[in-house]
């Protein structure tokens, strides 16, 4: 490739500093790369490594206190650098553009849809207002918005997160650039969307003829994107090449950690072991004259690693920044600590029961005093489920589906509209947490979503601990808290220090380990997870789900784990509850669900997750449309509208029935058991 | 781990002492809001000993000419009293009045908008009303109203402006609490059972620390001019004992011949006023710093 002509975008040893409070932060070094017309790479790594600065340089967007202290950034052989304001602004048209990953604050909120599109051309063609509008629409209908004209018309705040994003895309291809951008373009949307939003990037690359410059954390999104990628540690490269050798067989220690700390979708729990990687990504402040993964590497050598590394070929088109690459194979892998025996599970009381809950939200206007003409919207429409003591139960689906309502409802932050929850036999339905017996409160604790709000940044960890020790665990002298809470931050792995620190100033997998802690003070019998993992990094959320797995296996809590991520509802659950609208479509065991006969709604999701293993070339359709809200004039099957194998004068009208396809296995559809599975989408 | 842990320990702490000293090198507005300050904190606690004469004593020195003279430096008074020691003397009121009565104000302000903003529902409804009539008074006919009915003293100053302050700090803090309390962290303490008085004093209103001192500093300096109108209109504190407002007053009638009678005790208030604005400013800009 080398000897072509000029590559589209080529870095040459970019060294990239920012200006600390205190010192100098050294956020990118020594990276080279080469990008040709048309090609795609992907940067990946865990947060803090570097990508989404190297993007950003390139963009010229360091903001005041990054510079580059060395190396160039030549686009078409044109040093980024040196270039004027002017030169910048004609670079953008037909030259690059960036897709952020949250599109609802790249768009103007005070500006219709329309308008922002046609300003792109006009900014950059000066095209005369005629032709605009036409070419906007067109624009509009390749990025597969439903109601172009109508959508021109519309505010950003009118239109869904994945139309968001399809709108951010058509505004970037409106430019026409050679080379785009696209900063975790998909992080924030549900499976579904992402499957959607990837197809129309790869369609429209091939149309437009576009480069890509793909950060992602998703390796299996990677993988089906683009054809090499370059693994970032600690602001280095540290392993480069195509795409399918570098996930399938990695060579440096630390793209072998990423890829095996990502939970699988089409293997249970039985049949492998997730390896988080220790430790986390160090800050430097001066170019490293050692291995940066050294402290984290279980091959390191000293002698041999801590010596300048450069990046070296090692295989065919396989670059690597190791000083073992060679020798890896011959180490022992990292010692798994053996599993705890499963605890048999005594199937014979029933922790939590919740029976045809239903929750429904007033939704009221502003204008409207009296709430006469209050809207109403469903969250959670007949939810059945019951857990036994030890058990987890996975709840999954889209956003909207009503599994964060289920969860309030279940821990007595909302009521429910009708229905019942029974918590350790006792009716807690309707029974506010504040109004539940103590307890009926010690028993049921939940772990939440976010975990820069889970904990309050002002408290100290030790203050948090001590407090739920003190009401959850009912300890009353100073000692027995003390000595309790740091039995607590010994069960989460943290060092007895962090007890000193301020919430605000740990990591986020470090918050929502003292989440956790907080959550198991009281030796509760359910503890509800509300996504817990789904803000993290992918090392840190396998560490965190391997936490959850051995701290329940220790209290013998019964878990119910909500997450919109297939693969690790297949790694930690017992039990699966696939949720759509407020309705639960399919209720089974963890191998039941998660093999044929599906629910084609399951099996719509399971089909939307892109794999580490699967090749680009995989055929693939994702599911179109996206979850709306259920509201009670409603009939028939909640999924009947997005479902290819819906049966018109049937499935939208009448409520589908229960199939019980094995034991505790239910599919909730019209079609006969012998159709699913083997269905429209496979 | 153990490592990088013990780094960011490290980085965590920092004695308050250093933080502030950082924060003063950041931020030179707040240097001179705090300088200014300290400079009328200092006059009002030396009082005895810095002012030359007393307070209300008559000079025969100042008989002929009221205009600054070398026994007088900022002159006299119609009463030809000694104007330099009549401001020494007049901060001191000045300087208690004002946070006294602030802080009173923000005790009702804070415990009634915490109140609306957790618990919502009526207490919000019935809060928010009587946040919106006290609102719609036009504050000097309050003032005027409270204080001529209930005759001038200090502690009737320090209720109206507890009723006409606390309604606007009680609007600050229910918008605050109602942003806050739909964090988790609120909802963890619930589903750990604490009491809302302990969520609301122990989880909510230490992170709405930030905005709340920069709005007490801003309304120091509106509370410290409305002390001045209420001297000038004679509802300050009763004569003889100085106050600035009172003083600015006393000087009409003798403003066209001696001006200095009114511009000096009208600059004190200008620079107790500003500084504390600076020093709002200074605590802003480092906020949004950060």
């Amino acid at each position: 490739m080398a000897a072509e002509a000029t590559p589209l975008l080529r870095i040459e040893d970019l060294e990239i500093r920012y200006r600390g409070a205190d010192r100098e932060v050294l956020a990118v070094n020594d990276v080279s790369l080469e990008l040709g017309a048309g090609e795609c790479m992907a940067l990946i790594g865990e947060s803090g490594c570097g990508k989404s600065t190297v993007a950003m340089s390139v963009m010229r967007y360091l903001g005041e206190n990054g510079r580059i202290a060395q190396g160039r950034i030549l686009f078409r052989g044109q040093d980024l650098g040196t270039m004027t304001e002017a030169d910048l602004r004609a670079l953008r048209r037909g030259g690059i553009a960036m897709v952020y990953q949250d599109a609802s604050s790249a768009l103007n909120p005070t500006m219709k849809i329309g308008r922002q599109l046609a300003e792109v051309l006009e900014t950059h063609e000066h095209a005369e207002a005629g032709s605009i509008a036409p070419r906007v629409l067109e624009m509009l209908r390749k990025v597969g918005i439903p109601d172009p004209e109508g959508t021109m018309g519309r505010y950003p705040h009118q239109l869904s997160g994945g139309q968001q994003q399809r709108i951010v895309i058509a505004m970037a291809f409106l430019a026409e650039p050679a080379l785009l951008i696209l900063d975790e373009p998909t992080t924030a949307l549900d499976v579904t969307v992402e499957a959607q939003i990837i197809e129309l990037l790869a369609r429209m690359r091939e149309e437009h003829g576009t480069a890509m410059l793909f950060i992602s954390h998703n390796l299996g999104l990677v993988r089906r994107v683009c054809e090499r990628v370059s693994v970032m540690y600690a602001g280095q490269i540290v392993e480069r090449g195509a795409t399918a050798t570098i996930l399938g067989a990695p060579q440096h220690p630390y793209t072998q950690g990423l890829v095996s700390c990502i939970p699988r979708l089409d293997r249970g729990r039985a049949d492998y072991r997730l390896n988080s990687i220790p430790g986390q990504v160090p800050r430097l402040s001066s170019a490293p004259r050692r291995c940066t993964f050294m402290d984290r590497c279980h091959h390191a050598v000293p002698g041999e690693c801590d010596t300048r590394i450069d990046i070296g070929p090692a295989r065919s088109s396989v670059d690597v920044r190791c000083a073992r690459w060679k020798d890896l194979g011959k180490d022992a892998g990292p010692e798994a600590p053996a599993r705890e025996p499963e605890m048999p599970r005594h199937r014979r009381d029933c922790v939590l029961s919740v029976e045809n809950m239903c929750k429904t939200y007033e939704l009221r206007s502003p204008f409207d005093l009296f709430g006469k003409r209050s809207r109403q919207v469903r969250a959670g429409e007949s939810i059945s489920i019951a857990l036994s003591p030890g058990e987890t139960l996975g709840i999954v689906g889209e956003s909207g589906c009503g599994k964060s309502t289920l969860a309030r409802v279940i821990m007595g932050l909302e009521a429910p509209s009708s229905g019942r929850v029974v918590v350790l036999g006792d009716d807690v339905t309707g029974k506010q947490v504040e109004q539940r017996s103590r307890e009926q409160v010690r028993n049921v604790q939940m772990v939440f979503q976010n975990p820069d709000s889970t904990l309050n940044p002002l408290h100290t960890v030790g203050f948090i601990l001590d407090r739920a020790v003190k009401l959850l665990g009912g300890v009353r002298d100073r000692d027995g808290r003390r000595r309790e809470v740091e039995r607590l931050l010994d069960l989460v792995r943290l060092p007895a220090e962090v007890m000193r620190m301020r919430a605000g100033r740990l990591s986020g997998g470090q918050k929502q380990r003292v989440a956790v802690a907080r959550a198991f003070a009281g030796r509760p019998a359910l503890v509800v997870a509300d996504e817990p993992t789904s803000a993290l990094d992918t090392s840190v959320k396998t560490a965190i789900l391997e936490l959850l797995l051995s701290v329940q296996k220790q209290t013998g809590t019964a878990l119910v784990f909500i997450s919109h991520d297939l693969a690790v509802v297949r790694y930690i659950a017992d039990r699966v509850c696939v949720m759509y609208l407020g309705h639960v479509l399919e209720t089974g065991g963890v191998e039941e669900v998660f093999e044929p006969p599906f629910h084609p709604y399951t099996q719509a999701l399971l089909d939307a997750v892109p794999s580490v293993d699967q090749d680009i070339a995989a055929p693939h359709r994702p599911l179109e449309g996206e979850a709306t809200s259920w509201t009670p004039q409603s009939r028939g099957c909640p999924f009947s509208a997005r479902c290819e194998s819906s049966i018109e004068g049937l499935c939208d009208i009448q409520s589908p029935p229960n199939l019980e396809t094995g034991e505790n296995h239910l599919i909730c559809c019209h079609l006969p058991v012998s159709a699913l599975g083997q269905g429209a989408f496979a | 781990m153990s490592a990088t842990m013990d780094n960011e320990i490290r980085a965590g702490s920092g004695s308050p002492a250093s933080r502030w000293g950082r924060a003063l090198a950041h931020s030179p507005i707040l240097c001179v809001g705090l300088a200014i300050l300290f400079f009328w904190i200092a006059v009002a606690v030396l009082a005895p000993w810095i002012a030359p004469y007393a307070p209300n004593a008559q000079h025969m020195t100042a008989v002929s000419d009221l205009g600054p003279s070398a026994h007088h430096w900022f002159g006299a008074d119609s009463l030809h009293r000694d104007i330099l020691s009549r401001i020494i003397w007049g901060a001191r009121p000045v300087l208690l009045i004002a946070p006294v009565s602030l802080i009173c104000a923000y005790v009702v302000g804070i415990s009634a908008g915490l109140a609306a903003g957790y618990k919502g529902g009526w207490v919000d409804e019935v809060v928010s009303r009587v946040i919106d009539v006290l609102l719609s008074f036009p504050k000097i006919v309050l003032y005027v109203v409270l204080i001529a009915s209930l005759g001038p003293s200090a502690l009737n100053i320090v209720l109206a402006i507890v009723l006409s302050s606390s309604p606007g700090i009680a609007r600050l803090v229910r918008g605050l609490a109602l942003d806050i309390k739909t964090r988790d962290f609120v909802a963890a303490a619930r589903t750990r059972g604490e009491t809302s008085l302990y969520i609301v004093f122990v989880e909510i209103l230490p992170l709405a620390r930030g905005p709340l001192i920069v709005d007490f500093c801003v309304r120091m300096g509106y509370t410290i001019i409305a002390i001045g109108v209420l001297g000038f209109l004679g509802l300050g504190l009763p004569p003889p004992d100085p106050d600035w407002g009172g003083m600015v007053r006393d000087a009409t009638p003798i403003l066209n011949v001696y001006p200095h009678a009114a511009l000096f005790p009208s600059l004190a208030i200008v620079t107790l006023v500003s500084a504390f604005n600076l020093i709002a400013d200074g605590l802003q800009e480092l906020d949004h710093g950060r």
